[in-house]
Protein backbone atom coordinates (compact mmCIF):
# COMPACT_ATOMS: atom_id res chain seq x y z
CA UNK A 1 0.00 0.00 0.00
CA UNK A 2 2.97 2.41 0.68
CA UNK A 3 4.02 2.19 -2.67
CA UNK A 4 0.68 2.69 -4.70
CA UNK A 5 0.55 5.77 -6.55
CA UNK A 6 -2.50 6.77 -5.25
CA UNK A 7 -1.09 7.14 -1.84
CA UNK A 8 2.22 9.06 -3.42
CA UNK A 9 -0.28 11.59 -4.58
CA UNK A 10 -1.84 11.53 -1.31
CA UNK A 11 1.56 12.73 0.34
CA UNK A 12 2.39 15.46 -2.48
CA UNK A 13 -0.66 16.68 -2.14
CA UNK A 14 -0.01 17.68 1.58
CA UNK A 15 3.22 19.20 0.60
CA UNK A 16 3.25 22.93 0.58
CA UNK A 17 6.08 24.55 -1.08
CA UNK A 18 7.42 24.07 -4.44
CA UNK A 19 5.71 21.60 -6.59
CA UNK A 20 7.16 20.37 -10.17
CA UNK A 21 3.98 20.34 -12.46
CA UNK A 22 3.08 17.08 -14.36
CA UNK A 23 -0.13 18.34 -15.80
CA UNK A 24 1.64 18.57 -19.19
CA UNK A 25 4.54 16.09 -20.43
CA UNK A 26 6.04 14.75 -23.65
CA UNK A 27 2.71 15.03 -25.92
CA UNK A 28 2.43 18.69 -25.04
CA UNK A 29 6.62 19.08 -25.93
CA UNK A 30 5.87 17.54 -29.04
CA UNK A 31 2.56 19.07 -30.04
CA UNK A 32 4.30 22.67 -29.13
CA UNK A 33 7.31 21.84 -31.20
CA UNK A 34 5.43 20.42 -33.93
CA UNK A 35 2.71 23.47 -34.40
CA UNK A 36 5.94 26.01 -33.95
CA UNK A 37 7.64 23.82 -37.50
CA UNK A 38 4.17 24.11 -39.28
CA UNK A 39 3.17 27.29 -38.65
CA UNK A 40 7.02 28.99 -39.51
CA UNK A 41 7.73 27.12 -42.09
CA UNK A 42 4.84 27.60 -44.15
CA UNK A 43 5.47 31.78 -44.00
CA UNK A 44 9.32 30.66 -44.70
CA UNK A 45 8.22 28.85 -47.50
CA UNK A 46 6.49 31.29 -49.15
CA UNK A 47 8.31 34.37 -47.94
CA UNK A 48 11.69 33.09 -49.29
CA UNK A 49 9.84 30.94 -52.24
CA UNK A 50 11.31 28.23 -50.41
CA UNK A 51 11.36 24.89 -52.68
CA UNK A 52 11.39 21.68 -51.22
CA UNK A 53 10.73 19.50 -53.71
CA UNK A 54 7.24 17.96 -55.27
CA UNK A 55 4.57 15.77 -53.42
CA UNK A 56 1.56 15.47 -55.23
CA UNK A 57 2.02 18.42 -57.41
CA UNK A 58 2.62 20.67 -54.12
CA UNK A 59 5.98 22.31 -52.85
CA UNK A 60 7.21 19.66 -50.19
CA UNK A 61 7.27 22.35 -47.69
CA UNK A 62 3.42 23.15 -47.43
CA UNK A 63 2.73 19.28 -47.68
CA UNK A 64 5.65 19.35 -44.32
CA UNK A 65 3.97 22.10 -42.93
CA UNK A 66 0.72 20.97 -42.85
CA UNK A 67 1.53 17.49 -41.63
CA UNK A 68 3.32 18.88 -38.94
CA UNK A 69 -0.29 20.44 -37.53
CA UNK A 70 -2.40 17.86 -38.39
CA UNK A 71 -0.16 15.81 -36.71
CA UNK A 72 0.90 17.78 -33.68
CA UNK A 73 -2.59 18.40 -33.21
CA UNK A 74 -3.64 14.70 -33.12
CA UNK A 75 -0.78 14.29 -30.66
CA UNK A 76 -2.90 16.93 -28.34
CA UNK A 77 -6.29 15.68 -29.12
CA UNK A 78 -5.04 11.95 -27.53
CA UNK A 79 -3.53 13.55 -24.29
CA UNK A 80 -7.24 14.98 -23.76
CA UNK A 81 -8.85 13.04 -20.69
CA UNK A 82 -11.97 12.78 -23.47
CA UNK A 83 -10.03 13.06 -26.86
CA UNK A 84 -13.61 12.72 -28.03
CA UNK A 85 -14.71 15.74 -27.04
CA UNK A 86 -12.19 18.10 -28.70
CA UNK A 87 -14.55 20.29 -30.87
CA UNK A 88 -15.39 21.68 -27.91
CA UNK A 89 -12.67 23.17 -26.82
CA UNK A 90 -12.84 26.07 -29.93
CA UNK A 91 -15.69 27.23 -27.14
CA UNK A 92 -13.92 29.85 -25.09
CA UNK A 93 -12.67 32.25 -27.82
CA UNK A 94 -12.64 35.70 -25.67
CA UNK A 95 -10.24 34.51 -23.12
CA UNK A 96 -8.82 30.57 -23.47
CA UNK A 97 -5.65 30.56 -25.50
CA UNK A 98 -6.14 26.95 -26.07
CA UNK A 99 -9.34 27.96 -28.07
CA UNK A 100 -8.00 31.03 -30.13
CA UNK A 101 -4.77 28.32 -31.32
CA UNK A 102 -7.09 25.64 -31.95
CA UNK A 103 -9.47 27.90 -34.02
CA UNK A 104 -6.63 29.09 -35.90
CA UNK A 105 -5.33 25.77 -36.38
CA UNK A 106 -8.44 24.79 -38.78
CA UNK A 107 -8.60 27.98 -40.04
CA UNK A 108 -4.94 27.49 -41.40
CA UNK A 109 -5.63 24.12 -42.69
CA UNK A 110 -8.70 24.91 -44.35
CA UNK A 111 -7.33 28.29 -46.10
CA UNK A 112 -3.90 26.48 -46.73
CA UNK A 113 -5.58 23.58 -48.05
CA UNK A 114 -8.10 25.37 -50.64
CA UNK A 115 -4.93 27.66 -51.68
CA UNK A 116 -2.90 24.69 -52.56
CA UNK A 117 -6.16 22.72 -54.69
CA UNK A 118 -5.30 23.71 -58.05
CA UNK A 119 -1.89 22.72 -57.84
CA UNK A 120 -2.77 19.00 -56.38
CA UNK A 121 -2.09 16.40 -58.97
CA UNK A 122 -3.86 13.20 -58.69
CA UNK A 123 -3.11 10.48 -60.81
CA UNK A 124 -1.17 12.47 -63.28
CA UNK A 125 -4.13 15.29 -63.67
CA UNK A 126 -5.17 18.22 -61.62
CA UNK A 127 -8.37 17.94 -61.12
CA UNK A 128 -8.95 21.25 -59.70
CA UNK A 129 -7.03 23.50 -62.00
CA UNK A 130 -10.36 24.69 -63.04
CA UNK A 131 -10.03 27.01 -59.34
CA UNK A 132 -9.00 30.73 -60.50
CA UNK A 133 -6.39 31.42 -57.88
CA UNK A 134 -4.11 28.48 -59.15
CA UNK A 135 -1.68 28.54 -62.04
CA UNK A 136 2.00 29.22 -62.40
CA UNK A 137 1.90 33.38 -61.92
CA UNK A 138 -1.40 33.23 -59.14
CA UNK A 139 -2.05 37.28 -58.53
CA UNK A 140 -5.87 36.75 -58.12
CA UNK A 141 -7.65 38.71 -55.16
CA UNK A 142 -8.58 35.57 -53.66
CA UNK A 143 -5.20 33.88 -54.14
CA UNK A 144 -3.94 36.86 -52.08
CA UNK A 145 -6.72 36.59 -49.42
CA UNK A 146 -6.46 33.23 -49.16
CA UNK A 147 -2.44 33.80 -48.77
CA UNK A 148 -3.35 36.41 -46.25
CA UNK A 149 -5.40 34.34 -44.57
CA UNK A 150 -3.16 31.21 -44.11
CA UNK A 151 -0.02 33.31 -43.68
CA UNK A 152 -1.80 35.05 -40.59
CA UNK A 153 -3.29 31.42 -39.00
CA UNK A 154 -0.19 30.24 -39.45
CA UNK A 155 1.70 32.94 -37.54
CA UNK A 156 -0.68 32.37 -34.95
CA UNK A 157 -0.09 28.57 -34.87
CA UNK A 158 3.64 29.11 -34.59
CA UNK A 159 3.55 31.14 -31.32
CA UNK A 160 0.50 30.53 -29.42
CA UNK A 161 1.66 27.23 -27.60
CA UNK A 162 3.89 29.74 -25.87
CA UNK A 163 1.24 32.50 -24.99
CA UNK A 164 -1.17 29.06 -23.76
CA UNK A 165 2.39 28.66 -21.28
CA UNK A 166 2.61 32.34 -20.47
CA UNK A 167 -0.91 32.53 -19.51
CA UNK A 168 -0.07 30.28 -16.46
CA UNK A 169 0.65 32.54 -13.40
CA UNK A 170 0.77 29.81 -10.87
CA UNK A 171 4.28 29.10 -12.77
CA UNK A 172 6.27 32.06 -12.50
CA UNK A 173 9.18 30.08 -14.72
CA UNK A 174 6.54 30.32 -17.89
CA UNK A 175 4.49 33.44 -17.21
CA UNK A 176 6.97 35.83 -19.04
CA UNK A 177 6.95 37.05 -22.84
CA UNK A 178 9.74 35.55 -23.20
CA UNK A 179 8.54 31.78 -23.68
CA UNK A 180 6.36 32.76 -26.98
CA UNK A 181 9.37 35.29 -28.18
CA UNK A 182 11.50 32.04 -27.65
CA UNK A 183 9.13 29.54 -29.22
CA UNK A 184 8.64 31.78 -32.21
CA UNK A 185 12.55 31.72 -32.65
CA UNK A 186 13.44 28.24 -32.38
CA UNK A 187 10.24 27.87 -34.76
CA UNK A 188 11.68 29.67 -37.48
CA UNK A 189 15.46 28.28 -36.99
CA UNK A 190 13.56 24.63 -37.40
CA UNK A 191 12.79 25.47 -40.65
CA UNK A 192 15.90 26.79 -41.73
CA UNK A 193 16.99 22.86 -39.99
CA UNK A 194 14.52 21.35 -42.47
CA UNK A 195 15.76 23.67 -45.45
CA UNK A 196 19.47 22.25 -44.33
CA UNK A 197 18.52 18.44 -44.24
CA UNK A 198 16.80 18.57 -47.51
CA UNK A 199 19.45 20.54 -49.71
CA UNK A 200 22.00 17.94 -50.04
CA UNK A 201 18.70 15.61 -51.07
CA UNK A 202 17.42 17.75 -53.65
CA UNK A 203 20.21 19.70 -54.09
CA UNK A 204 18.99 22.99 -54.85
CA UNK A 205 15.83 24.68 -52.77
CA UNK A 206 15.31 27.42 -54.63
CA UNK A 207 17.04 29.93 -52.12
CA UNK A 208 20.44 31.22 -51.94
CA UNK A 209 22.32 28.71 -49.90
CA UNK A 210 24.55 31.80 -48.13
CA UNK A 211 21.54 33.85 -47.38
CA UNK A 212 20.23 30.91 -45.43
CA UNK A 213 23.07 30.07 -43.67
CA UNK A 214 24.06 33.75 -42.59
CA UNK A 215 20.06 34.04 -41.43
CA UNK A 216 20.41 30.68 -39.70
CA UNK A 217 23.53 32.06 -38.02
CA UNK A 218 21.52 35.26 -36.84
CA UNK A 219 18.27 33.60 -36.00
CA UNK A 220 20.48 30.95 -33.73
CA UNK A 221 21.86 34.06 -31.89
CA UNK A 222 18.64 35.36 -31.26
CA UNK A 223 17.22 32.10 -29.89
CA UNK A 224 20.63 31.71 -28.13
CA UNK A 225 19.80 35.76 -26.23
CA UNK A 226 16.56 35.33 -25.34
CA UNK A 227 16.80 32.14 -23.59
CA UNK A 228 19.88 33.56 -21.95
CA UNK A 229 17.99 36.61 -20.77
CA UNK A 230 14.99 34.40 -20.02
CA UNK A 231 17.40 32.53 -17.85
CA UNK A 232 18.95 35.31 -16.23
CA UNK A 233 15.63 37.23 -15.33
CA UNK A 234 14.18 34.09 -13.36
CA UNK A 235 17.63 33.72 -11.61
CA UNK A 236 16.59 37.28 -9.83
CA UNK A 237 13.21 36.15 -9.79
CA UNK A 238 10.85 34.38 -7.15
CA UNK A 239 11.74 31.15 -5.37
CA UNK A 240 9.56 28.82 -7.85
CA UNK A 241 11.74 30.44 -10.64
CA UNK A 242 14.90 30.06 -8.66
CA UNK A 243 14.04 26.55 -8.60
CA UNK A 244 13.01 26.19 -12.30
CA UNK A 245 16.45 27.45 -13.37
CA UNK A 246 18.73 25.45 -10.54
CA UNK A 247 16.77 22.41 -12.52
CA UNK A 248 18.19 23.16 -16.18
CA UNK A 249 21.16 24.28 -14.98
CA UNK A 250 22.25 21.99 -12.03
CA UNK A 251 19.37 19.79 -11.70
CA UNK A 252 18.11 16.90 -13.21
CA UNK A 253 17.16 18.66 -16.91
CA UNK A 254 21.02 20.09 -17.13
CA UNK A 255 22.31 17.39 -19.34
CA UNK A 256 19.34 18.11 -22.05
CA UNK A 257 19.27 21.89 -21.26
CA UNK A 258 22.65 22.73 -21.30
CA UNK A 259 23.76 19.88 -23.86
CA UNK A 260 20.79 19.52 -25.90
CA UNK A 261 19.28 23.13 -26.13
CA UNK A 262 22.77 25.42 -25.78
CA UNK A 263 25.27 23.38 -27.05
CA UNK A 264 24.14 21.02 -29.78
CA UNK A 265 21.01 22.91 -30.75
CA UNK A 266 22.55 26.34 -30.80
CA UNK A 267 26.70 26.25 -30.21
CA UNK A 268 27.75 23.62 -32.42
CA UNK A 269 25.36 24.94 -35.02
CA UNK A 270 26.25 28.35 -35.41
CA UNK A 271 29.71 27.28 -35.74
CA UNK A 272 28.80 24.44 -38.17
CA UNK A 273 27.34 27.49 -40.06
CA UNK A 274 30.03 30.25 -40.02
CA UNK A 275 32.21 26.90 -41.33
CA UNK A 276 29.53 25.94 -44.18
CA UNK A 277 29.23 30.10 -44.92
CA UNK A 278 32.86 29.71 -46.06
CA UNK A 279 32.89 26.12 -48.11
CA UNK A 280 31.30 24.79 -50.90
CA UNK A 281 30.25 21.91 -52.72
CA UNK A 282 29.76 18.44 -50.12
CA UNK A 283 31.57 19.88 -47.32
CA UNK A 284 28.86 22.57 -47.46
CA UNK A 285 26.16 20.37 -48.01
CA UNK A 286 26.82 17.73 -45.31
CA UNK A 287 27.45 20.21 -43.05
CA UNK A 288 24.53 21.87 -43.41
CA UNK A 289 22.39 18.26 -42.74
CA UNK A 290 23.68 17.97 -39.34
CA UNK A 291 23.20 21.71 -38.76
CA UNK A 292 19.33 20.94 -39.54
CA UNK A 293 19.46 17.83 -37.17
CA UNK A 294 21.00 19.44 -34.67
CA UNK A 295 18.45 22.67 -34.51
CA UNK A 296 15.48 20.50 -34.63
CA UNK A 297 16.52 18.51 -31.74
CA UNK A 298 17.32 21.75 -29.63
CA UNK A 299 14.12 22.75 -30.79
CA UNK A 300 12.06 19.97 -29.52
CA UNK A 301 14.54 19.34 -26.43
CA UNK A 302 13.86 23.74 -25.51
CA UNK A 303 10.04 22.87 -25.25
CA UNK A 304 10.51 19.88 -23.72
CA UNK A 305 12.92 21.64 -21.11
CA UNK A 306 10.68 24.39 -20.16
CA UNK A 307 7.49 22.12 -20.10
CA UNK A 308 10.02 20.26 -17.58
CA UNK A 309 10.43 23.14 -15.39
CA UNK A 310 7.77 24.36 -14.82
CA UNK A 311 7.31 24.93 -11.39
CA UNK A 312 4.31 26.04 -9.13
CA UNK A 313 4.85 28.99 -6.91
CA UNK A 314 3.58 27.86 -3.10
CA UNK A 315 -0.07 27.68 -3.06
CA UNK A 316 0.51 30.45 0.38
CA UNK A 317 1.92 33.06 0.74
CA UNK A 318 1.22 34.75 4.10
CA UNK B 1 -25.26 39.28 -4.52
CA UNK B 2 -24.53 35.89 -2.86
CA UNK B 3 -20.69 35.54 -2.46
CA UNK B 4 -19.96 32.33 -0.47
CA UNK B 5 -16.68 31.92 1.65
CA UNK B 6 -15.09 30.22 4.02
CA UNK B 7 -12.32 31.57 6.76
CA UNK B 8 -9.81 29.22 7.83
CA UNK B 9 -8.78 29.96 11.45
CA UNK B 10 -5.17 29.06 11.46
CA UNK B 11 -4.80 29.38 15.30
CA UNK B 12 -7.72 26.94 15.70
CA UNK B 13 -6.63 24.10 13.46
CA UNK B 14 -4.78 21.36 15.09
CA UNK B 15 -4.49 19.51 11.92
CA UNK B 16 -6.96 16.52 12.58
CA UNK B 17 -7.91 16.01 8.85
CA UNK B 18 -11.59 15.26 10.31
CA UNK B 19 -12.15 17.64 7.25
CA UNK B 20 -9.98 15.82 4.90
CA UNK B 21 -11.98 12.94 5.62
CA UNK B 22 -15.32 14.28 5.47
CA UNK B 23 -15.06 16.25 2.28
CA UNK B 24 -13.91 12.54 0.79
CA UNK B 25 -16.68 10.37 2.28
CA UNK B 26 -19.35 13.73 1.23
CA UNK B 27 -17.95 13.68 -2.30
CA UNK B 28 -16.73 10.44 -2.69
CA UNK B 29 -13.87 10.82 -4.40
CA UNK B 30 -11.32 8.99 -6.05
CA UNK B 31 -8.48 7.54 -4.08
CA UNK B 32 -5.72 9.83 -3.83
CA UNK B 33 -7.90 13.14 -4.57
CA UNK B 34 -8.42 15.29 -1.36
CA UNK B 35 -10.59 18.54 -2.20
CA UNK B 36 -9.50 19.44 1.43
CA UNK B 37 -5.75 18.70 2.29
CA UNK B 38 -4.23 20.09 5.50
CA UNK B 39 -0.90 20.34 5.05
CA UNK B 40 1.78 21.27 8.04
CA UNK B 41 3.67 24.34 6.97
CA UNK B 42 6.71 25.70 8.89
CA UNK B 43 6.55 28.94 9.74
CA UNK B 44 9.41 31.16 11.84
CA UNK B 45 12.86 31.39 11.61
CA UNK B 46 15.31 29.43 13.85
CA UNK B 47 15.16 29.28 17.10
CA UNK B 48 11.37 30.51 16.78
CA UNK B 49 9.94 27.67 14.72
CA UNK B 50 6.80 26.15 14.94
CA UNK B 51 4.53 23.96 12.81
CA UNK B 52 1.10 24.93 11.97
CA UNK B 53 -1.76 23.02 10.11
CA UNK B 54 -3.12 25.25 6.86
CA UNK B 55 -6.44 23.84 5.73
CA UNK B 56 -6.65 24.07 1.36
CA UNK B 57 -9.41 24.03 -0.81
CA UNK B 58 -10.73 25.62 -3.94
CA UNK B 59 -11.06 29.42 -3.34
CA UNK B 60 -14.06 29.97 -5.37
CA UNK B 61 -12.06 32.85 -7.03
CA UNK B 62 -13.81 35.78 -8.13
CA UNK B 63 -11.71 36.59 -11.00
CA UNK B 64 -10.72 32.52 -11.78
CA UNK B 65 -7.96 31.92 -13.71
CA UNK B 66 -8.98 28.46 -14.37
CA UNK B 67 -12.30 29.49 -15.90
CA UNK B 68 -10.48 31.74 -18.20
CA UNK B 69 -7.88 29.16 -18.93
CA UNK B 70 -10.24 26.48 -20.09
CA UNK B 71 -11.05 26.28 -23.48
CA UNK B 72 -14.57 24.88 -23.50
CA UNK B 73 -15.74 26.59 -21.07
CA UNK B 74 -16.69 23.67 -18.99
CA UNK B 75 -15.31 25.68 -15.65
CA UNK B 76 -18.62 28.42 -14.60
CA UNK B 77 -19.03 30.56 -11.92
CA UNK B 78 -23.00 30.39 -10.20
CA UNK B 79 -24.64 33.56 -8.87
CA UNK B 80 -23.85 32.81 -5.51
CA UNK B 81 -19.86 32.92 -6.43
CA UNK B 82 -19.39 29.18 -6.69
CA UNK B 83 -17.04 27.32 -9.39
CA UNK B 84 -18.23 24.47 -10.64
CA UNK B 85 -17.12 21.89 -13.18
CA UNK B 86 -19.41 20.98 -15.93
CA UNK B 87 -18.70 17.76 -16.74
CA UNK B 88 -20.04 16.78 -19.73
CA UNK B 89 -18.28 20.02 -21.13
CA UNK B 90 -14.63 19.44 -19.60
CA UNK B 91 -12.25 17.61 -22.34
CA UNK B 92 -9.68 16.83 -19.95
CA UNK B 93 -6.99 19.51 -21.62
CA UNK B 94 -6.32 20.15 -18.04
CA UNK B 95 -5.41 23.81 -18.84
CA UNK B 96 -7.56 24.56 -15.65
CA UNK B 97 -4.73 22.61 -13.20
CA UNK B 98 -1.88 24.83 -15.35
CA UNK B 99 -3.77 28.33 -14.44
CA UNK B 100 -4.70 27.28 -10.81
CA UNK B 101 -1.91 28.69 -8.46
CA UNK B 102 -3.82 27.05 -5.57
CA UNK B 103 -3.57 23.48 -6.80
CA UNK B 104 -7.34 22.82 -6.32
CA UNK B 105 -8.11 21.05 -9.13
CA UNK B 106 -7.45 17.43 -9.84
CA UNK B 107 -7.62 15.04 -12.93
CA UNK B 108 -9.14 11.85 -12.32
CA UNK B 109 -7.07 10.00 -14.21
CA UNK B 110 -8.30 6.84 -16.04
CA UNK B 111 -5.81 4.84 -14.05
CA UNK B 112 -7.48 5.84 -10.98
CA UNK B 113 -10.04 4.51 -8.84
CA UNK B 114 -12.80 5.47 -6.67
CA UNK B 115 -12.70 2.71 -3.75
CA UNK B 116 -15.36 0.14 -4.82
CA UNK B 117 -18.44 -0.38 -3.73
CA UNK B 118 -19.48 3.00 -4.10
CA UNK B 119 -17.71 3.71 -7.48
CA UNK B 120 -20.93 3.23 -9.45
CA UNK B 121 -23.09 4.95 -6.50
CA UNK B 122 -20.44 8.11 -6.25
CA UNK B 123 -20.75 8.59 -10.41
CA UNK B 124 -24.31 7.92 -10.88
CA UNK B 125 -24.80 10.70 -7.96
CA UNK B 126 -21.57 12.78 -9.06
CA UNK B 127 -21.60 12.43 -12.87
CA UNK B 128 -17.71 11.99 -12.07
CA UNK B 129 -16.17 10.91 -15.43
CA UNK B 130 -12.50 9.13 -15.87
CA UNK B 131 -10.48 11.86 -18.13
CA UNK B 132 -12.12 15.02 -16.37
CA UNK B 133 -11.31 17.43 -14.00
CA UNK B 134 -12.64 17.75 -10.87
CA UNK B 135 -12.77 20.22 -7.54
CA UNK B 136 -13.88 21.31 -4.33
CA UNK B 137 -17.64 22.38 -4.89
CA UNK B 138 -18.15 23.89 -1.53
CA UNK B 139 -20.78 21.08 -1.49
CA UNK B 140 -23.42 22.69 -3.45
CA UNK B 141 -25.92 20.23 -3.26
CA UNK B 142 -25.80 20.24 0.35
CA UNK B 143 -26.04 24.16 -0.08
CA UNK B 144 -29.18 23.73 -2.76
CA UNK B 145 -31.12 20.77 -0.98
CA UNK B 146 -30.72 22.93 2.08
CA UNK B 147 -31.96 26.68 0.43
CA UNK B 148 -34.59 24.51 -0.83
CA UNK B 149 -35.74 23.62 2.49
CA UNK B 150 -35.41 27.08 4.18
CA UNK B 151 -31.78 26.51 5.73
CA UNK B 152 -29.27 29.20 6.09
CA UNK B 153 -25.46 27.89 4.20
CA UNK B 154 -22.99 28.34 7.01
CA UNK B 155 -25.45 28.46 9.75
CA UNK B 156 -27.72 25.29 9.87
CA UNK B 157 -25.21 22.37 9.06
CA UNK B 158 -27.54 20.46 6.38
CA UNK B 159 -26.60 23.41 4.25
CA UNK B 160 -23.22 23.37 5.00
CA UNK B 161 -20.22 22.04 3.42
CA UNK B 162 -19.31 18.94 5.01
CA UNK B 163 -15.34 20.38 6.33
CA UNK B 164 -16.97 22.93 8.23
CA UNK B 165 -19.82 20.65 9.57
CA UNK B 166 -17.21 18.23 10.80
CA UNK B 167 -14.56 20.48 12.33
CA UNK B 168 -13.99 20.04 16.04
CA UNK B 169 -12.22 23.48 16.72
CA UNK B 170 -14.44 25.57 14.53
CA UNK B 171 -11.50 25.96 12.89
CA UNK B 172 -13.44 26.46 9.10
CA UNK B 173 -16.80 28.96 8.88
CA UNK B 174 -18.90 29.31 6.23
CA UNK B 175 -20.85 32.16 5.18
CA UNK B 176 -22.07 34.83 2.99
CA UNK B 177 -19.07 37.44 2.25
CA UNK B 178 -21.04 40.32 0.41
CA UNK B 179 -23.50 39.99 3.74
CA UNK B 180 -21.70 42.60 5.96
CA UNK B 181 -23.00 41.06 8.85
CA UNK B 182 -22.80 37.35 7.94
CA UNK B 183 -20.06 35.41 10.42
CA UNK B 184 -17.33 35.44 7.72
CA UNK B 185 -17.38 39.21 6.92
CA UNK B 186 -17.22 40.01 10.57
CA UNK B 187 -14.70 37.58 10.73
CA UNK B 188 -12.51 39.34 8.06
CA UNK B 189 -13.00 42.72 9.43
CA UNK B 190 -12.01 41.72 12.84
CA UNK B 191 -9.25 39.21 12.56
CA UNK B 192 -7.74 41.29 9.49
CA UNK B 193 -8.03 38.27 7.38
CA UNK B 194 -6.19 37.36 4.58
CA UNK B 195 -6.60 36.10 0.78
CA UNK B 196 -3.64 33.58 -0.15
CA UNK B 197 -1.77 34.54 -2.86
CA UNK B 198 -3.59 37.80 -3.68
CA UNK B 199 -0.56 39.02 -6.23
CA UNK B 200 -2.08 36.44 -8.67
CA UNK B 201 -5.10 38.57 -9.41
CA UNK B 202 -7.68 36.00 -8.68
CA UNK B 203 -9.27 37.50 -5.73
CA UNK B 204 -9.78 34.23 -3.86
CA UNK B 205 -13.40 34.07 -1.89
CA UNK B 206 -11.88 32.22 1.22
CA UNK B 207 -9.91 33.92 3.97
CA UNK B 208 -7.32 32.97 6.81
CA UNK B 209 -7.02 34.56 10.10
CA UNK B 210 -5.57 33.87 13.31
CA UNK B 211 -8.47 33.83 15.65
Amino acid sequence: MASHPSVNVFVQRLEVGLKTQTVWGINHAVWFFLMGVGGALFITRHLLRLNLGSILGLNGADIISLLAVVVGGAVLISDLGRPTRFMKALRNVRTSRISIGAICDFVFLAAAMVLLMPDLEIGGSRPFAFLPWGGPNPSSLVNQFLLAVAGISAFVVAVYAGFVLSFSASIPFWHTEAVPLQFLAYSFASTLGIGFIALPILGNIGVNIKLLEFMGILLLAACLVLTGSHIFNMTWSNPASRASVRMLIKGSLSRTFIGGVIVAGIIVPMLLLSLAYYSTGPVEYFTLAICGVLILAGGFLLRHSIMKAGIYAPALSF
Amino acid sequence: MTRYSMVLDLKRCIGCMACTEACAVENMTPLGIWFAPVPKVEVGKYPNVKDIFVPMLCNHCKEAPCITACPTSALKKRNDGIVLVDRDACCGSRACMAACPYGALHFYDKKMRILAPFEDYAQRKFGYEKGTVMKCTFCAHRIDSGLAKGLKPGVDPEATPACVVTCPTDARIFGDLDDPQSNVSNLVRQFNGRQPRPETGANPSNYYING
